[in-house]
């Protein structure tokens, strides 16, 4: 108890500023680099936004050359995909938010007697600024993929602003008060309107109700100014109870924060999907399956794989969502050429969610060596799952597509099914990628932080074969070629993405990633 | 050719570590061989290279000099032979997602081919304290507990061998007594092999047929009395 009535307590306020003139003093921080550093920002937040706003400016220009029978008014278009952007804002929000410190932060500060209000008032304000900024965007995105131009466009960037601002505050203005332990029902919430969105075009379409009235500018303003006093009650009142949040949940969320940030520097799809699953995985289940199918290590091994996905939400919600979106998109009536790039994005990111029992597999490879299977047939094995799913998937895409454009579907659909496995062989040479290293000198990059060697060339690993394995069936729906002619061609193709997807490289892969976990070189090869 | 294959473990001048020269060796030359219903403690002070030794016999670390063959052939924890004759429990705290405790153990059990595993599982997890936690997943389960799952899957399947890197940890004494229970009836009973790596004195004397004494200078293969009382004097 020694000198303690001698102590002036800091504030967070003055511990922050200290740890910042600290680190500013040893790394050379100063005024310019801060303003070098916001220019940057805003400027590349700019052209993300004149590329995005450019990209569907020419779909628009594009949105009578429907050949589909059935289209739908493309202002219902940007209702849905605004609904798709705020759900999953709001779910991201719900497994990041409010505020968390990780690494040194966490060890060093949160242990001191400081107020933890002055501590984390900067990262809350930062949190305000993203949801801000990520709504004006998706809001003129959506404008514009409903039609809309000039100040109409400015309109529904304001109104997405404010939608933005408000939803992830109100979830933040929960977590405070919260436990934090369990998922946040925004989770669910978002997911939900994820989910919703399709569905709704589906229906829309289906209904085929008149054009929604145009947004009024009056109407517009009136609810952007309404949802801003919303949002500034919810700062306000969730920046006064920073101080009820837990340690544990902001060294939990600062660690999460920190692990998917990571992930989008490396643009690691693998690690931002076990960032993103940490917060929303149950403690438990209610009873054991008994396994009583399974027959030995295929079996087994299959099994792990389909209940990896069909036990995670998300990745259940993204099979079904990436389905609809070329329907949708056929729907909205774009050129086929829309339709193509739908197809190949949405059945790559399906597979990618399929495959996740391989991309664990690559993270922890003992979960490869826990069954009696040689090394060279694990990823054929790995392959049963997503490649039967991704051949129904495909099935059931192409023949929509071929449907809903007055194609005769019967030869379209073989031509679907033989092109599917493609999608998870690519998703599995994917997973089992090897990382960029960062340890070797890294590559100055004029157009951003330096970048390692070999990272596009890892990014390419596995959507390079979907591409060009894929190439018959993308003659087919740009309509080169009959797809009964295609079929031979396109079964080919398929082989030769398995062949390449489950081709295991380097017969001592298993020593190489046991060495990477262990942190150390792997010895000569007698 | 039998006897060949009763031979499980046979290390001549093996050199192990994580460099890429015999420079870079953790721990001096290896010369042990253990067969069919022996167990081999392998003892010695932190960082001596206990753990090193056993991701050598797993297959896990090229050896950086000698020779190591396991089941009578050069190692290769690649062949499918291998992965269905060698149970291994090491510094892995690695899980299939999503499965509950029960689960991992019911698809390792039959993944490795057998049936009417549900006693078998309920006796071990049981046995391992984890029948509170069956029903939970492994990001919900203490360090503690995650590594009596790890041990209990090596009891749940078939296997020749088995590699231990120190399986006391974690366990209360009364656990750890039946681990050494079960480690004995494996040599035993089931004449299999066991190699473990331990600071534990109990366990070399129960379990160990005999012991391999790491230390700076020498390793050398010794009486389990020996590695004990070495242990207890470190």
């Amino acid at each position: 108890m020694t000198g303690l009535a001698e102590v002036t307590p800091l504030t967070g306020r003055d511990l922050r500023r200290l740890t910042r003139a600290a680190t500013e003093s040893h790394g050379g921080g100063a005024i310019g680099d801060v303003v070098g550093e916001v220019y940057t920002f805003v400027f590349s937040l700019l052209v993300a936004a004149a590329m995005a706003f450019g990209a569907s400016q020419m779909l628009s220009a594009r949105l009578r050359s429907s050949t589909a029978d059935v289209v739908l008014d493309p202002a219902w278009l940007g209702i849905a995909a605004g609904v798709v952007a705020t759900g999953a804002a709001i779910s991201l929000a719900g497994r990041l938010g409010p505020v968390g410190l990780g690494g040194g932060q966490a060890a060093w500060l949160l242990p001191t007697p400081v107020d933890r209000r002055g501590l984390l008032r900067p990262r809350l304000t930062v949190v305000t600024v993203i949801a801000a900024a990520l709504g004006l965007g998706i809001g003129a995105l959506a404008g514009t993929m409903a039609g809309a131009s000039g100040a109409d466009i400015g309109f529904a960037a304001a109104l997405g602003g404010t939608i933005g601002l408000t939803a992830v505050l109100a979830v933040a203005r929960t977590q405070v008060s919260g436990s934090g332990r369990a998922a946040h029902p925004a989770v669910a919430i978002g997911e939900g309107l994820v989910v919703a969105a399709p569905l709704l075009a589906i229906a829309l379409v289906l209904l085929r109700p008149a054009a929604p009235a145009p947004l009024s500018p009056q109407v517009a303003t009136v609810a952007a100014a309404v949802l801003l006093v919303v949002a500034v009650f919810l700062h306000v009142s969730t920046e006064r109870h920073l101080d009820d949040i837990s340690g544990a949940q902001i060294r939990a969320r600062g660690a999460v924060t920190a692990y998917a940030a990571g992930a989008v520097t490396s643009l690691d799809t693998r690690e931002l999907g076990r960032a993103l699953s940490i917060t929303s995985q149950p403690d438990a289940r209610r009873r054991s399956r008994s396994f009583g199918w399974v027959r030995g290590p295929v079996t087994a091994l299959v099994s792990g794989d389909a209940l990896v996905t069909l036990r995670s939400r998300r990745h259940v919600i993204a099979v079904l969502v990436w389905a609809v979106v070329p329907i949708v998109v056929t729907l909205a009536g774009w050129a086929s050429w829309t339709t193509l790039v739908g197809v190949l994005v949405a059945g790559y990111a399906s597979a990618l969610a399929l495959a996740e029992g391989a991309r664990r597999a690559e993270m922890a490879p003992v979960l490869d060596r826990a069954f009696p299977i040689a090394a060279e047939q694990i990823r054929r094995i790995r392959l049963i799952w997503p490649g039967g799913v991704m051949l129904l998937w495909t099935v059931v895409t192409v023949g929509s597509w071929a449907w809903l454009t007055g194609l005769d579907i019967s030869p379209w659909l073989p031509l679907a099914a033989a092109a599917g496995p493609v999608f998870a062989a690519g998703a599995i040479r994917g997973a089992y990628r090897k990382p960029a290293d960062w340890s070797k000198p890294l590559v100055a990059n004029p157009m951003g932080p330096p970048i390692p060697p070999g990272l596009f060339g890892m990014i390419a690993k596995g959507p390079d074969i979907v591409v060009i394995c894929l190439v018959p069936l993308i003659l087919g729906i740009v309509a080169v070629a009959s797809p009964v002619t295609l079929l031979p061609w396109q079964l080919a193709a398929t082989l030769i993405a398995i062949a390449i997807g489950v081709h295991v490289p380097n017969p001592q892969g298993a020593f190489a990633q046991a060495m990477a976990a262990q942190g150390g070189q792997a010895g000569t090869k007698r | 050719m039998s006897d060949k294959r009763d031979v499980l473990v046979r290390a001549t001048g093996l050199l192990v570590g994580y460099g890429s020269t015999a420079e870079s060796a953790v721990c001096p030359p290896i010369k042990v061989a253990i067969g069919r219903g022996e167990a081999l403690a392998v003892v010695g002070a932190n960082g001596t290279g206990k753990s090193t030794f056993l991701r050598a016999i797993a297959g896990l670390l090229e050896p950086l000099g000698g020779h190591i063959d396991v089941l009578g052939e050069p190692v290769d924890e690649r062949s499918q032979r291998f992965r269905a004759e060698v149970a291994t429990v090491l510094d892995e705290d690695s899980y299939l997602p999503a499965l509950t405790v029960r689960e991992h153990l019911l698809l390792t059990a039959r993944g490795h081919g057998m049936t009417q595993v549900s006693d078998l599982v309920t006796e071990v997890v049981e046995e391992f304290g984890l029948t509170p936690r069956q029903h939970a997943l492994p990001t919900a389960l203490s360090s503690g507990q995650r590594r009596r799952l790890l041990l209990a899957s090596a009891f749940v399947r078939p296997r020749t061998l088995m590699l231990l890197d120190e399986p006391e940890q974690r366990l209360d004494a009364g656990m750890r007594d039946r681990l050494a229970e079960r480690l004995v009836d494996e040599r035993v009973a089931a004449k299999g092999g066991v190699v473990l790596a331990t600071h534990d004195p109990v366990l070399v004397r129960t379990v160990a047929t005999k012991a391999l004494i790491i230390g700076e200078d020498q390793a050398r293969v010794v009486k389990p009395e020996q590695a004990a009382a070495a242990i207890e004097a470190l």
